[in-house]
């Protein structure tokens, strides 16, 4: 390390905003981040001149010495990670577009803020929504430092193709990891967008053909749609069902089918099963609300 | 323990001192004695060592210096009894031990411990339970080894089958040994223990809670297999207590053998590098131990876990049988297609490989139990003596016969009969079914043949009886009625002891077939005796109405009418078969009034019924008998404003179309005033009455002779079209309206939309034809092709077919498709209810293509048949008689064109054609070429 950097860390002994730079084979030095680029970091820190008095410096660190910067959450940071719903869309744009180009340092949350962002533009629907959240999510899954986000990335960008209406791209890509796949998770990621692309094909089915009961012409179709949405659905509870997330959405996904289909009896033992065997997910309360509905409807 | 021997022979080597003086009784002194003892002790030879001890206390016990020296050695003689697993015999040595007050801490931890293994090892639990105790309560003990005297203590409870009291001990002691500085492992090894004492107190619910809780702290647990085993237990007890949903709980927290295993072996081989790290630093020696104890629990429970058979696959069956308890079966089935699919087949396999096609069948989803059966028979087929291949068998056929392949069904079952003749009561009931299929099939003669075979071959089996029934009822279909009523008195006399399954059919039958014959009054009495005997019976509605055709057979009109009345009204197509009935008998007796309040309260009760404009039919026709025909008028006009505007009575089409007819009736220009009057009812109906303004006019559109003017009317009815409730005759004749006057866009929405709403209507041919037609004239050939395609594919006997075919075949000569051109047009050509203009246009073509494929002898031909065999076609036969000349013309075969063109000019009907101008055009340029014939000889 150059001796001006050198010293001047050394003194360093933080500063309000409490980022955090860890620098090659140096202890870290803690301070605020007022600007960063491809070459330097420009962080302001305190310096103590004398036992008790203070002064404020502004450093200039070159990157190539940095190993990782772990970044302080701001409090709409915070909110977003934490709860999520509560957060403006306007903020969460405003919170990705000022992180999105740390995306590639360690220990930058750039990724899951513009996941949250990226997810709250595809639940709004929109086209242009599903155009932005595809580039976001394919974004994170390439360049995003945290190998942990690539698959909700990839999965994001999947449910952000179906928005766009590329099913065929989404079918054989997701047919592609289903098939070479033996991470259970990324099996049943796989198969959950196989499993909404059939949903989708089984609603069109519905739309398009309001007396397919009595289509012999559509029915087996419409049939195959069905069994195949649900099939999918359900995959990841019978065969992994430890995985309580996964299981538990599939279980509300596979109520969602029998609910439209109006297979009241088999949206309530989903239902049932949720509430009884995944108690801490987050779709116990909603499988609570809509048993509650069922049973105030006579 | 290497550790501890360090310590142990340092303490040792001090008492050793003095030796050198006992005297020498046999091959070793007493100083070598314990030299080579301890030597053997640092060595790790302990057998070695505690019998130089041994041999040493034998030959010099007796001196008081020997006694000071065992005193000294005794520490090391008892761990050497311990490791050779003399606990009882190494118990008084570490009492000796533990009892010198200057014994180092290290070896008084040590011994204390192996003090209580050694009471569990004796079963003496309780007193081992009181020396963990003691060793735990001793804080300057090691900490790690602290808390494995804590779950040994535990374990004690568990040893004694204090389950409840083990369970709670180890409910409190979970979270702090888990907390504890290398505690986890002994957290996962008490909450092993901990599920197996909760399993045995029978507390059921607790152990549940803890499997969900502790499932994601699995990591922690060595003895993994174990774990998992206690949960398929536990999830085994939920299934036998009928508590499915628990029994999931556990079961989905399984992991597979393959997964165990691998992960196990992980786990063995990471202990083992945190077993060099630890071996190489001496102050980790106590880690040192606990790492071997993992290893060693770990590689015991995995040796024990490989020897275990089909578990992956018990695992998924019980899972299955879970979801199955829970009426569950499309869960349970995609569980054990599954198994299926991953599994090598062993007996849980194949047990599951039936269950999966029950439960296919049991959620009617046909296609997979026909592929699971089929799956089932390609594994376990060829296994001999397999006692499910005909249940299997017997399920696919059934499947079949649900999704309607009746042939494919019957072939199964008969292929069960022929393959298991030897099971007589399985045979019996597969032929059966394949008689019933046959049956189905409307071949009544093969039935006949294999219900026969049924009473020769099974006469003792319990179809026999149905074989002997359906008997009777295939003579009733082949209309043989005398000898099916003979067959089903036999029938009722022959099992008239062992309880008639089929009694009121049987008798029912017998009556019908009595009336069939034409012997009313026999019929009369039989019918009233079924209605007697069998009220409830399904055939009541029918035997009534057949009673009220006796009667009126033999002139019983009271009667009659009285039997028609007597009919339930639910049973719509019987009492309104009645009602009608009753109206011609009221016609019959030329009670005109009457049958006229008749029909009026037909009207009145069902109008809704289909048969409304029959209804109003007969109301006119009374009026027009009394020769009051605008009363007859009146009716109709009566019934469409009171129902015109109803777009669910799509009989008011039918009562529209039979308005003409009565007009005709009023004078010649009589329908110029029904246009008129339909125009009228369209107008004042407007926007508000919309399906009586799109129906009036409609109406009038029919009577417009005019076909432009015609099919611009109708296209401004199809605006008024609402397909989802609109009779789809209605929407045909728009959209062909629409296509005609060539607004494609309009036609295609309006067969679109009745392709969508009327999936099954009787006018579906006109949609598909009509997209295919417009399509054709747009030019997208592919796309008219394909729904030409799917109109053969769809449609049954329509009129559009030749057309249709037409239509196709020149889009494929268009396109290419030359052989299929010709296959579609020979189809066409075979095909006997096409008439004979299309043939004749269909002969053209085909002719056309072969002239293009450069076959033009067989054109020739082809154009010839069509002016020899389709004469009255003019247009076509004129135009055949010129192409003809023109192929033969091209063949060099000038004098033949000639003879031709000279044929059809001297035809008087086709003189005026443009055909005939080019043949007189061509036959005279012929004459200047060809050479005056030779005068005959």
């Amino acid at each position: 390390m150059r001796p001006v950097l050198a010293f001047v860390l050394l003194f360093a002994v933080g500063a309000a905003a409490e980022d955090i730079v860890y620098i090659k084979n140096q202890d870290p030095v803690e301070g605020e981040i007022q600007a960063i680029d491809e070459e330097k970091v420009t962080l302001k820190t305190t310096i103590e001149l004398a036992p008790g008095q203070f002064g404020a410096r502004t450093v200039n660190i070159p990157t190539q010495f940095i190993e990782s910067i772990e970044f302080e959450e701001s409090e709409i940071e915070k909110q977003i990670l934490e709860r999520t719903a509560e957060v403006e869309t306007t903020e969460l744009a405003s919170a990705w577009n000022s992180k999105r180009f740390l995306l590639h340092r360690p220990k930058s949350n750039a990724g899951k803020i513009g996941m949250a962002y990226a997810n709250r533009l595809l639940d709004s629907g929109g086209q242009i929504g599903s155009q932005t959240a595809f580039e976001i999510f394919q974004l994170i899954e390439n360049d995003d430092w945290n190998s942990e986000n690539k698959l909700p990335a990839r999965q994001g960008r999947l449910r952000a193709l179906i928005a766009l209406g590329k099913i065929d791209e989404v079918i054989d890509e997701a047919q592609e990891m289903a098939e070479d796949s033996k991470d259970p998770l990324l099996l049943i990621e796989a198969k959950f967008v196989l499993a909404s692309v059939e949903f989708d094909k089984l609603k069109a089915i519905h739309d398009e053909h309001p007396k397919w009961m009595e289509d012999d012409e559509v029915k087996p179709i419409r049939n195959q749609h069905y069994h195949q949405t649900l099939d999918l659905f359900l995959f990841p509870y019978l065969f992994y069902g430890s995985e309580e997330a996964a299981s538990a959405r599939g279980l509300w996904m596979a109520k969602e089918v029998y609910h439209f289909v109006e297979d009241e009896q088999n949206a309530i033992r989903c239902a049932e099963d949720i509430v009884r065997l995944y108690p801490n997910s987050t779709f116990k309360s909603p499988a609570e609300s809509f048993l509650n509905s069922r049973k105030e409807t006579p | 323990m290497i550790r501890i021997f360090n310590i142990i022979a340092t303490f040792v080597l001090f008492g050793s001192c003095g030796l050198a003086q006992l005297p020498k009784p046999g091959a070793f002194t007493a100083e070598e004695l314990l030299a080579r003892a301890r030597e053997a002790f640092r060595n790790g030879d302990f057998q070695t060592a505690e019998a130089f001890f041994e041999a040493f206390d034998r030959d010099f016990g007796q001196s008081p210096e020997a006694r000071q020296a065992i005193e000294q050695n005794t520490p090391l003689i008892a761990l050497c009894k311990i490791t050779n697993g003399k606990f009882a015999e190494a118990r008084p040595w570490i009492e000796i031990s533990l009892n010198q007050p200057k014994l180092p801490l290290e070896i008084r931890e040590e011994l204390s411990f192996w003090q209580a293994i050694g009471l569990m090892q004796d079963a003496n639990y309780r007193e081992a339970q009181h020396a963990f105790g003691r060793f735990f309560q001793e804080p300057k003990f090691d900490a790690a080894k602290r808390q494995e005297a804590l779950v040994m203590f535990g374990t004690c409870y568990v040893l004694q089958g204090y389950h409840k009291t083990a369970a709670e001990f180890f409910a409190a002691q979970i979270p702090k040994l888990r907390q504890a500085e290398s505690g986890r492992e002994n957290a996962g090894r008490g909450v092993v223990l901990a599920l197996f004492s909760l399993i045995q107190a029978e507390n059921y619910e607790g152990a549940l809670k803890l499997v969900q809780a502790e499932y994601p702290n699995i990591g922690d647990i060595s003895q993994l297999v174990s774990f998992q085993n206690l949960a398929l237990q536990l999830g085994s007890k939920f299934m036998e207590l009928e508590r499915y949903h628990e029994a999931v709980a556990c079961l989905q927290r399984i992991w597979s053998r393959e997964r165990l295993l691998e992960y196990q072996d992980d786990r063995i081989d990471e202990l083992k590098l945190q077993r060099a790290v630890a071996a190489a630093d001496p102050r980790m020696q106590s880690r040192l131990l606990q790492i071997d104890g993992m290893i060693k629990r770990t590689e015991r429970e995995l040796e024990n876990f490989k020897q275990t058979e089909n578990f992956d696959s018990a695992l998924r069956f019980r899972l299955a049988m879970a979801f199955q308890g829970m009426e569950r079966y499309h869960e349970a089935a995609l569980i054990m297609e599954a198994m299926l699919q991953t599994m090598e087949p062993d007996p849980v396999v194949e047990s599951a490989s039936v269950a999966v096609i029950q439960c296919w069948m049991e959620i009617e989803r046909w296609p997979k139990a026909i592929e699971a059966a089929e799956n089932y028979l390609q594994v376990f087929g060829d296994k001999p003596d397999n006692k499910h291949i005909p249940q299997v068998m017997f399920m696919q056929a059934d499947a079949l016969l649900q999704m309607q392949k009746i042939d494919e069904a019957s072939s199964t079952y008969k292929l069960i009969a022929e393959l298991f003749p030897d099971q007589q009561l399985l045979a019996a009931k597969a032929i059966f079914m394949h008689g019933y299929t046959t049956l189905l099939q409307n071949q009544n003669d093969r039935a006949i043949s294999i219900f026969d075979q049924i009473l020769t071959d099974y006469d003792d089996a319990p179809t026999e009886q149905d074989a002997f029934y359906w008997k009777g009822m295939a003579l009733s279909f082949k209309k043989e009625y005398q000898a099916c009523r003979e067959h089903m008195r036999n029938y009722l006399n022959l099992y008239a002891d062992s309880g008639l399954k089929y009694k009121a059919e049987a008798e029912f039958r017998i009556a019908f077939c009595t009336f069939c014959e034409a012997e009313y009054p026999a019929a009369i009495q039989l019918l009233s005796d079924f209605l007697e005997n069998h009220p409830g019976g399904v055939d009541v509605n029918e035997a009534k109405l057949l009673l009220g055709d006796a009667h009126l057979a033999e002139g019983n009109l009271e009667e009659g009418v009285a039997a028609y009345k007597s009919i339930d009204p639910y049973s719509t197509q019987f009492f309104e078969d009645g009602w009608f009935k009753i109206g011609k008998a009221l016609k019959l007796a030329e009670e005109i009034e009457s049958m006229r309040e008749h029909f009026l309260e037909f009207l009145e009760t069902i109008p809704e019924s289909n048969r409304m404009p029959e209804a109003v039919y007969w109301i006119g026709w009374t009026h027009v008998t009394q020769d009051a025909p605008e009363k007859a008028v009146e009716i109709y006009w009566e019934t469409l404003r009171t129902h015109g505007d109803n777009p669910e009575m799509f009989a008011i089409e039918d009562l529209l179309l039979a308005m003409p007819k009565v007009y005709r009736r009023l004078g010649p220009e009589s329908l110029e005033r029904l246009q008129e009057e339909l125009n009228r009812l369209a107008n004042e109906a407007g926007e508000e009455k919309q399906t009586l303004a799109l129906r009036a006019t409609w109406a009038r559109a029919q009577l417009i002779e005019n076909e432009e003017y015609r099919n611009n009317l109708l296209t401004r009815a199809g605006a008024m079209i609402d397909p989802e409730v609109h009779n789809p005759l209605l929407i045909a004749d728009c959209a062909d309206g629409a296509r005609a006057i060539g607004t494609l866009g309009i036609a295609e929405n309006l067969y679109l939309e009745m392709r969508k709403w009327h999936p099954n209507s009787l006018y579906l041919d006109r949609a598909f034809a009509g997209l295919g037609f417009l399509e054709k004239e747009r030019g997208n050939a592919a796309a008219a092709i394909s729904w030409f395609e799917r109109f053969e594919e769809k449609v049954f006997a329509s009129s559009l077919l030749p057309e249709v075919i037409l239509a196709k075949s020149e889009l494929q000569l268009q396109e290419g498709e030359t052989q299929k051109a010709i296959s579609s047009l020979e189809t066409l050509l075979e095909d006997k209810t096409v008439s004979s203009q299309t043939k004749a246009r269909a002969l053209i073509l085909l002719a056309d293509i072969f002239v293009q494929i450069g076959e033009d002898e067989k054109a020739i031909a082809y154009y010839e048949r069509i002016y020899l065999i389709y004469r009255k076609h003019s247009e076509l036969v004129a135009s055949a008689y010129l192409k003809r000349g023109l192929t033969l013309e091209r063949m060099s075969l000038h004098r033949e064109a000639y003879e031709v063109y000279q044929e059809l000019l001297a035809c008087e009907d086709l003189v005026t054609s443009k055909e005939s101008g080019e043949a007189r055009r061509r036959a005279a340029d012929l004459e200047l070429k060809l050479p005056p014939e030779d005068e005959p000889q």
